[in-house]
């Protein structure tokens, strides 16, 4: 059970305080309500490469890093598809530099041109190492475009296309900023050893006079019904051939989320799931296979991968794989299996309350989906999910005209 | 008026607190640590055993011991472990190192007693069947292939090659066929030798109270998994490649990796905090001059950074990245005018401040919490320091001098003396 204090700025700021006796440590977790989804088509890329930019100086702080670490801190970000999440951590007696330096950055970046040359190129080199020098790197690269042919999921945080990192000008990144880093377009979470008073006091001292911004998310058109099977072949360098085959499904806010995530775990959670005893162990058809998914806030995928091993036909691989997929839908969960799963989550989940950082992220992303209480609700949604829920949503969802399959073969 | 441009107040970190574990031994003498964990639901129960890859005749064998050990028992098959483990909701992890092999049980504290008896099983009778093993050593070779596809793998490959030697275990190299030579014979007779009471250590974190004390008594506190001696050949001193620059081209790679070090010292010498503490001003921390220089001011890479590898019996100092194609032979100027700059410049005190204090916050959050504060004890215990050590550390990082710096840095960064490898 996570204990929690919640309030909000006159200028929309939300912030959530959590009290934790036993820790040294304060942690403060700043999520932005922007992502890669809310990106133009011809400038993509641009919510990751602006993550990067955050740490280029704010008006009156040059430098964001050297700060922080003076008082014993450390700090890092990630983007997604839906979110840009700011974390940092510091000893609790130095928690008001938290705040000053993540005030000033969310009221004005520095944008030095000098800070856009240098994150460009070292985005690009991101790019490169993550995408395109790695076996097996430009996958993503591939399927979302394949499965997404209209939303902004079709393409990846990191952008599109190179060009349009290369092609980025100060103007663009200026007015992202503006339309998007705003108090009332954020979440800010803070916990550790201290008192509500000092954070309400810290909040309005620090982020109080930050002008509240006057903008609307954009509403994204939905992806339309796929209605057919899609499939990609491509011949790459690596030694081995993959399959990866991607289901729509729903989103994270939905009531079918729980049930599909269990259905990730039937399939491939563990050395006793179904996906590695029958076609890694038993049938030697892959040696590895995952299932997994993609938690959008909006509608997202399913993902079944694996590599195959060398001399299996990639036919014979995806049978083996449509096999276990017709078992999920035509077959009910036993009891066992599904109190298995139900387990595990519920370790993940009492594991998850053992650092402070976790539980900051956890609050700022369960207030972003509607209420941070919904941090303590996730064990009963699990436990409420029936056998008769996954076999009903793999036959919603896993059906070919609901699948986009990417062959990866290898180039002999 | 509130003044956006001044930084509030720094306070220091005074001190860190350090529990020391409490200490029991079961009846047959495992020595046990063990960290409450008052408020928590769950435990991570360590059983460290001196059984990584230098204790093996060949190679390959230490680390399918341990991977094998959840593959099959006398009573129990694979699945059926699996099953137990994981109807649960714990996760067995088994972890093969170059001096230690652990294996871990994170648990929820309701169902521990349940598994106990499997965990007991896995430890005293694998039965390392042949068909799992068959299966285990194809994927696993098929994914080193796949891993030899990468830059920075065969970078940190042929570093430890050229470090070690290809026979020495550090080096861990593999020849393919290497697999052929592993049997389940092979790895009983490695897990009788070392797998052992003797050869045990258990450190707890979470509900370290006594009915957990008797339970890992009653199935680890006997007499029933002694072993006689073994006495372990020790590899010979290793011997550091005499050709030190070694480039690999790979076709169509878009970035090269880049890996540049030396032999160094383990935790036991008593250079080694000083060290560390010039390893973070020099590539330890996003604010390092590699950082700064290489990324930050020349965005050659997306991330560059130096520390020291340390095992039981060796270590040794490195320093990697990936980068353009194109960007290599710049990063190596950059490189090297980073390490004789910390030869020749003194650092300047605001910086070696603010290097304390990052390190000094760093301390405190490997330190927080029992179950982070027992990962340190196992560190303790692995390099046998006693347990004044991180009072030490905290006395080193915040008086070191920057002459001191200086000194280390001129006694130990010898660029000359460097292995430097580039792939792609």
């Amino acid at each position: 059970m996570i204990l929690f204090d919640k309030f909000e700025l006159e200028n929309g700021l939300k912030v959530i305080f959590h009290k934790d006796k036993t820790t040294p440590i304060v942690a403060v977790n700043i999520l932005y309500n922007v992502g890669a989804k809310d990106e133009a088509p011809d400038k993509t890329g641009f919510a990751h490469l602006f993550e990067h930019l955050m740490f280029g100086g704010s008006k009156h702080i040059p430098v964001y890093d050297e700060p922080l670490e003076r008082v014993g801190g450390e700090n890092n970000a990630f983007t997604t598809n839906d979110i840009t999440n700011y974390y940092l951590t510091l000893p609790k007696q130095n928690i008001e530099t938290a705040f000053w330096l993540e005030s000033d950055r969310m009221n004005e970046l520095a944008f030095s041109l000098k800070s856009l040359e240098v994150q460009r190129k070292v985005v690009i080199n991101e790019f490169k190492q993550s995408y395109l020098n790695q076996p097996y790197g430009d996958v993503w690269l591939l399927l979302r475009p394949l499965a997404y042919k209209v939303h902004p999921y079709q393409w990846n945080t990191i952008g599109k296309d190179i060009s349009h990192i290369k092609d980025a000008k100060i103007k663009d990144v200026k007015s992202f900023f503006k339309q998007f880093y705003c108090p009332n377009n954020a979440i800010m979470v803070v916990g550790g050893n201290i008192e509500l008073d000092d954070v309400k006091n810290l909040s309005e001292k620090w982020f109080g006079n930050i002008k509240k911004g006057d903008f609307v998310h954009p509403t994204l058109t939905p992806e339309p019904l796929q209605t057919e099977h899609r499939t990609l072949t491509v011949k790459r360098k690596v030694p081995f051939d993959a399959i990866y085959k991607v289901y729509h499904m729903c989103g994270r806010s939905e009531p079918n989320f729980h049930a599909t995530n269990l259905i990730t775990d039937v399939l491939s959670n563990g050395n006793s799931s179904r996906l590695f005893v029958r076609l890694v162990k038993e049938k030697k058809l892959f040696s590895s296979i995952d299932a997994y998914h993609f938690e959008h806030l909006e509608k997202g995928l399913l993902c079944i991968s694996g590599k195959l091993v060398k001399g299996v036909q990639m036919n014979e691989a995806e049978n083996a794989i449509q096999e276990e997929i017709e078992k999920m839908k035509n077959e009910t969960v036993g009891e066992n299996e599904l109190e298995k799963v139900k387990n595990k989550i519920e370790a993940e989940n009492a594991f998850s309350e053992i650092n402070i950082l976790h539980k900051a992220m956890n609050l700022a992303y369960s207030e972003l989906l509607g209420d941070a209480a919904l941090i303590n609700q996730e064990n009963e949604k699990y436990r409420n999910v029936k056998a008769e829920d996954i076999k009903r949503i793999s036959n919603k969802i896993l059906k070919d005209s609901n699948c986009s399959t990417l062959y990866y073969l290898s180039k002999k | 008026m509130l003044d956006r441009k001044k930084q509030p107040v720094v306070k220091e970190i005074d001190s860190i607190d350090f529990i020391l574990p409490e200490k029991s031994k079961l009846d047959n003498g495992i020595q046990v640590f063990s960290i409450p964990a008052d408020d928590q639901e769950v435990s991570v129960i360590k059983f460290a055993f001196s059984a990584g890859s230098w204790y093996q005749p060949i190679p390959l064998v230490a680390w399918f011991t341990s991977k094998m050990l959840r593959e099959g028992t006398k009573e129990l098959t694979s699945l059926q472990i699996a099953e137990l483990i994981e109807f649960y909701g714990a996760d067995l992890e088994l972890l093969c190192q170059p001096d230690n092999s652990d294996i871990t049980l994170y648990s929820l504290n309701k169902h521990l007693e349940k598994l106990f008896p499997v965990v007991e099983d896995m430890v005293k009778h694998p039965a390392f069947p042949e068909k799992e093993l068959s299966v285990l050593l194809q994927n696993n070779k098929q994914n080193l292939i796949i891993q030899r596809e990468k830059v920075k793998y065969v970078a940190r490959e042929t570093f430890n090659k050229l470090m070690f030697g290809t026979t020495h275990p550090y080096s861990n190299y593999i020849n393919i066929e290497d697999y052929e030579n592993i049997t389940p014979a092979v790895l009983s007779t490695f897990h009788k030798s070392f797998y052992t009471a003797d050869n045990c250590k258990i450190i707890v974190a979470g509900k370290t109270d006594k009915t957990l004390f008797c339970l890992l008594n009653k199935h680890f506190g006997q007499n029933d998994w002694k072993a006689e001696k073994i006495i372990v050949p020790h590899p010979e001193q290793f011997k550091m490649s005499d050709v030190l620059k070694h480039r690999i081209e790979k076709t169509d790679a878009v970035q090269s990796a880049i890996r540049i070090g030396k032999p160094m010292f383990n935790p036991t010498h008593p250079d080694y905090i000083g060290f560390k503490v010039l390893n973070t001003i020099f590539g330890g921390y996003f604010g390092s001059r590699l950082m700064q220089n290489i990324r930050e001011d020349k965005g050659y890479t997306y991330g560059i950074g130096s520390n020291v590898e340390t095992y039981l019996h060796a270590a040794y100092f490195y320093i990697a990245t990936e980068v353009g194609v194109n960007d290599r032979e710049k990063t190596l100027d950059e490189i090297y005018l980073e390490i004789n700059r910390l030869k020749t410049e003194t650092v300047p005190e605001d910086e070696l401040q603010l290097v304390k204090n990052y390190k000094m916050g760093s301390l405190l959050r490997s330190m927080d919490g029992p179950f982070a504060m027992a990962e340190q004890y196992c560190f303790m215990l692995e390099y046998g320091l006693d347990e004044n050590y991180f009072d030490r550390c905290v006395d080193v990082i915040k008086n070191i001098s920057a002459d001191e710096i200086t000194r280390l840095a001129q006694k130990y960064l010898d660029a000359d003396s460097m292995i430097e490898v580039i792939v792609g």
